[in-house]
C-alpha cells in the first residue's frame, strides 16, 4: 500500500498527472454534458410553444 | 456513409442510439487501461513516473487526431460547403485544446523528475505548444466574426494552414536533438515498449479516442440544437 501512495518517491509528479487529467477531463465532460440539456430544454420549452 | 450523414436531421437520428454505447466503451476502456497501468512494476530507468505515460501520451495522441479531423472536416467544409462539416471542425477545436493542454502539463510533470526540467525550447515542446496555439486561434478567430459563413471560411483556412504542424510534431524527434524520447510505438520493426507498458498505454489510447469521440458526438448535437433553436426564435420575431 505504501508503495502505491508514495510512487518509489515521485508521489508528486504521478498523483499530480493524474489529478490534473482527472479534472481536466471531467470538466470537459462535465460542460459538454450540461450545454448539451441547456439545448435540449430550449428547444423543447420552443416546441411546447408551437 | 459520411456525406449521408452530413444531413444534420440524419446524424440526430443515428447518433442517438450510439452514444450510450460509445460512453460504455470508454468507461471500460478507461478503467481497464487504469487498473492494469497501475499493476505494471516500475520501470527499471524510469521507475514510478512511468505511471505518467498512460496519460501523456493518450493525451498528445487524441490533441493530434482532433486537429486532424477538424482540418479534415474544415477542407470538406471548405470544398463540399456540407453543413455538418463546419460544425465538426467548429466543436472539435475546445476539445482538442484540453487534450492538448492535458498533454503539455503532464509532459512537464513527467519531463522535472526525468530530465530536470520542467520545460525546454526543444523542436517536439514548441511545436506542440504551438498546436495549443493553433487550437486557441481558432476559438477565438471562430468568436471574432460574428458572420456564420466568413467565421466558417477563416477559421476553415486557419485549421488547414496550421495543420502543417502536425508532422512537425511526429518527426520533430528525427529532424532535432531534444531531450524528448524518439519514435517507441509505431515504428518499423515493432514497438520497443515492454507489453507489460504497451497494452495499458494501447487501452488508455483507445479509451482517451473514444472519450473524444464521445464528447465530439454530443457537441456536433448540441450545435445543431441550438441552430435549430435560433432559427426558431428568428422565424418568430420575424
Amino acid at each position: 500500500m505504501n508503495n502505491f501512495i508514495f510512487e518509489g518517491g515521485y508521489a508528486f509528479f504521478v498523483w499530480t498527472s493524474y489529478a490534473v487529467s482527472l479534472i481536466g477531463l471531467g470538466l470537459m465532460a462535465t460542460f459538454t454534458l450540461n450545454a448539451y440539456h441547456k439545448a435540449k430544454q430550449a428547444l423543447a420549452r420552443l416546441e411546447g410553444k408551437e | 456513409m459520411l456525406f449521408e450523414l452530413a444531413n444534420p436531421k440524419r446524424f440526430m437520428e443515428v447518433s442517438g442510439p450510439f452514444l450510450p454505447w460509445l460512453a460504455a466503451a470508454t468507461a471500460a476502456c478507461l478503467i481497464t487501461g487504469l487498473v492494469l497501468g497501475f499493476s505494471t512494476p516500475p520501470d527499471y530507468q524510469q521507475g514510478d513516473t512511468v505511471r505518467i505515460m498512460f496519460l501523456h501520451v493518450p493525451a498528445a495522441w487524441t490533441a493530434m487526431m482532433a486537429y486532424g479531423l477538424m482540418a479534415v472536416a474544415s477542407i470538406i467544409a471548405l470544398i463540399n460547403r456540407h453543413p455538418l462539416a463546419d460544425v465538426a471542425a467548429k466543436t472539435a477545436a475546445p476539445l482538442g485544446a484540453v487534450f492538448t493542454t492535458l498533454g503539455l502539463i503532464t509532459g512537464s510533470l513527467w519531463g522535472k523528475p526525468m530530465w530536470g526540467a520542467w520545460w525546454v525550447w526543444d523542436g517536439r515542446l514548441t511545436s506542440f505548444l504551438l498546436l495549443l496555439l493553433l487550437y486557441l486561434g481558432y476559438i477565438a478567430l471562430g468568436s471574432a466574426i460574428e458572420d456564420e459563413t466568413q467565421s466558417a471560411r477563416a477559421c476553415a483556412i486557419l485549421a488547414i494552414v496550421g495543420a502543417v504542424n502536425l508532422p512537425i510534431i511526429e518527426f520533430s524527434v528525427d529532424w532535432w536533438t531534444t531531450l524528448h524520447q524518439g519514435e517507441s510505438i509505431l515504428r518499423k520493426g515493432g514497438p520497443l515498449i515492454s507489453p507489460v507498458f504497451l497494452w495499458p498505454l494501447l487501452l488508455m489510447g483507445v479509451g482517451y479516442t473514444l472519450l473524444f469521440s464521445t464528447l465530439w458526438i454530443v457537441r456536433i448535437r448540441t450545435e445543431i440544437l441550438n441552430r435549430r433553436v435560433r432559427t426558431l426564435m428568428l422565424s418568430r420575431a420575424a
